[in-house]
């Protein structure tokens, strides 16, 4: 049974399997949500898509994935940076809407255009804002890579 | 009308001031325009509390500057109006002053303390200087150069982000630091609705002895993005301010337009505007409440409301395909006619959400705890004025001010609807006057759909699928139709959102696009009360309180 999993999937070992496995079962999910994006996670918690997210935790120190919702200012971005490093290895990003990834239709003064260039992204979604079901798809697909390991 | 009354306001001033001091009418808007350069910060003091005294102008709605380089024919630079409101007799005022780039303004914050932010903003974005005011950034980073709103800007230049650099500006904040205090900074994390606000609190024991609010974390320079996009293209970003009613800031630009270029709207698209309008005033009301039920840590079970709204963007997404983002409004109309049984649908739905929130709100007023921990954050009728708080919040003090009843737009008029008002101001009052609105608002509603006009929902003129058929015939109209050149005009437009007065400044000067657009924010008023009235209160109802304001930041900062 053992030698069968560990075949089938790249890891060195089993307990390396099963780490991520664990680890993709149940993610601690951080939240900065600044605008429209932060408002379709509430959907999520509606009866209409129950229990397809879990729920967030407070402290970026406690978390492993980071879910960056809408557009990121200048003034925010040294505290994001900061939450970005004090996460627990290993750490994966998803940037929800275009806000997140190129400042969508605000390319102003205020917007960090280019977030790749501070902090490592895993996961895009597009959209403005992107739909509920999206966000779904995306997590599951993050499973998918975490228990493949990489 | 107004405007003889208005002469006697010369009784109150001193005589040396009548000079500096013009009063004009102009198509039913009182205009005072005031020489800065010449009167004494002392008369123009008098001034100020004449106009709120004597005069009953006592709410400052906002301030708006105007960089006047491009525009022909004019001396100064900049132009700064205050725009005041009368309460009792509902008269709006705009008081104006001219001023160089050397020049300084007096502060009006003594006379109307959110005049604070205003200030800070206008000395930001554009430069202009305030006597008495100290230079301290509201939304940008301290180290910025340039000022973004003014029409020779080119870039903002920010230095590289270092780990360092966001500690020591950290440590600089904690030099108050004492044996007795303690210094809090809390941010808001948990629930990632309407941008991610910062207050910073002094706390002796568990109670807050001050506070201050930081901003900044949301400001997406909306306003300069505008300047550059036609009047259709205006649309989508105002639908982005506030997404948890969106449409109401852009029913209001297609209001404005349409009265601006005298464009007819047919009857049964102002219907469906005001339908629209109403489920998304429920939206709003009840993510409110559902937030406000999550920071009170009751065992209440709040996801109901966040049901409703499912529901209810359900039918705006069978209506337009849109869900927080409406994609309703259209100049001229609205994008289509209600698809076949969505009248059906809707009616049900309203029917279910009256017969279970009635139910829900007996089960919540009854719960002794609720009371109890809600019954705490008092707004006095006199300081919700002079700190110009609207909607809700303002009603829950119980003054009897709604847009919808005393300045009406639309078909408010003809609809049958009261106005909820509360006693105390605290919390619990603004728990109460929202669920009365939302059955309010389901009674206008209910309304509408049984007396829904005939006809169709675009005007001719600007129907893009009419046009597509005979597109060679009207090939000319349709390019005027997409270019749209806005008339040489100033107007200050609101209505009633469900967070309060909701206001467009346009500036328009023969060009396709608009030359400045101000967005009122209900907020900016509403958030800036949170610094007089958390004092002494417990921490952990911090949170408490900002939910039931209802606070939006991105509309805030814009």
């Amino acid at each position: 049974m053992t030698e069968k999993m560990h075949t089938q999937t790249s890891k060195t070992s089993f307990l390396g399997w099963l780490r991520n496995w664990s680890m993709a079962s149940l993610p601690w999910p951080f939240y900065v949500g600044s605008s429209c994006c932060g408002a379709e996670f509430l959907s999520l918690y509606s009866d209409r898509f129950q229990g397809e997210l879990p729920f967030p935790v407070l402290r970026p120190e406690e978390s492993d994935l980071l879910l960056i919702a809408g557009n990121i200012s200048h003034k925010y971005l040294p505290q994001l940076i900061e939450s970005y490093n004090s996460m627990l290895e290993p750490k994966h990003v998803i940037l929800i809407g275009n806000c997140a990834i190129d400042g969508g239709p605000y390319k102003n003064y205020n917007v960090v255009q280019n977030i790749e260039d501070y902090i490592k992204v895993d996961f895009k979604i597009f959209g403005c804002p992107p739909s509920p079901s999206a966000i779904i798809n995306c997590l599951e697909g993050l499973k998918e890579t975490i228990i493949d390991g990489n | 009308m107004f405007y003889p009354q208005i002469k006697k306001i010369y009784e109150y001033l001193p005589e040396n001031t009548h000079d500096y001091i013009v009063i004009n009418e102009h198509l039913h808007d009182l205009i005072i325009t005031v020489d800065i350069l010449n009167i004494r910060q002392y008369d123009y003091n008098i001034l100020m509390k004449v106009l709120k005294n004597q005069m009953s102008f006592n709410m400052l709605l906002d301030i708006v500057a105007i960089d006047q380089i491009e525009l022909d024919g004019v001396v100064e630079r900049f132009k700064v109006e205050y725009l005041l409101l009368n309460m009792q007799d509902h008269i709006r005022l705009s008081l104006i002053h001219y001023i160089n780039e050397s020049d300084e303004l007096y502060s009006v914050a003594s006379t109307w303390p959110n005049a604070n932010w205003m200030e800070k903003e206008i000395n930001e974005l554009f430069g202009i200087g305030f006597k008495s005011l100290k230079k301290t950034g509201l939304f940008l980073p301290p180290f910025k150069k340039g000022f973004p709103l003014c029409k020779d800007f080119k870039k903002l230049t920010f230095p590289e982000y270092t780990k360092r650099e966001f500690i020591v500006e950290k440590v600089d904040n904690v030099t108050d630091l004492n044996d007795d205090f303690e210094y809090l900074s809390v941010k808001n994390l948990v629930l990632p609705t309407g941008g991610i606000p910062e207050i910073q609190c002094r706390i002796r024991g568990s109670r807050i002895e001050d506070l201050k609010i930081d901003l900044g974390n949301n400001h997406r320079g909306v306003e300069k993005e505008i300047e550059s996009k036609n009047v259709h293209q205006v649309i989508p970003y105002l639908e982005r301010l506030n997404f948890h009613s969106s449409s109401f800031s852009s029913f209001l630009w297609c209001r404005m337009v349409e009265d601006i270029l005298k464009i007819d709207v047919p009857d049964r698209a102002i219907a469906i505007r005001m339908i629209f309008s109403e489920l998304l005033r429920i939206i709003e009301h009840s993510i409110t409440i559902n937030n406000l039920m999550i920071e009170l840590e009751l065992p209440i079970k709040s996801v109901q409301f966040l049901n409703y709204r499912e529901g209810l963007l359900k039918l705006i997404e069978s209506y337009s395909g849109g869900r927080v983002m409406n994609n309703i409004a259209r100049i001229g109309g609205v994008s289509k006619d209600f698809p076949f049984s969505w009248r059906h649908d809707c009616l049900q739905f309203l029917e279910k959400l009256e017969s279970e929130l009635a139910r829900f709100h007996k089960e919540i007023v009854s719960s002794r705890l609720f009371k109890e921990r809600t019954f705490c954050a008092k707004i006095s009728p006199k300081d919700a004025i002079s700190w110009g708080v609207t909607g809700p919040n303002l009603r829950s003090c119980g003054i009897n001010y709604d847009i919808r009843k005393f300045t009406p737009y639309d078909f408010y008029e003809q609809v049958d609807f009261e106005v909820p008002l509360g006693i105390h101001g605290s919390v619990y009052d603004r728990y109460l006057v929202r669920v009365e609105e939302i059955f309010e608002s389901i009674k206008i509603i209910l309304q509408l759909l049984d007396n829904l006009p005939l006809g169709p929902v675009m005007n001719i003129q600007f129907d893009l699928g009419q046009m597509k058929d005979k597109k060679s015939e009207l090939d000319l109209t349709y390019q005027n139709n997409i270019e749209l050149t806005l008339t040489s005009v100033e107007k200050y437009s609101y209505c009633e959102s469900p967070a309060g007065e909701l206001g467009i400044f346009l500036k328009a000067n023969h060009q396709t696009s608009p030359y400045r657009l101000k967005v009122r924010s209900p907020s900016f008023s509403n958030y800036q009360i949170l610094e007089k009235v958390a004092i002494g209160e417990e921490v952990e109802s911090l949170w408490a309180i900002y939910r039931s304001l209802d606070i939006n930041l991105t509309e805030l900062e814009r």
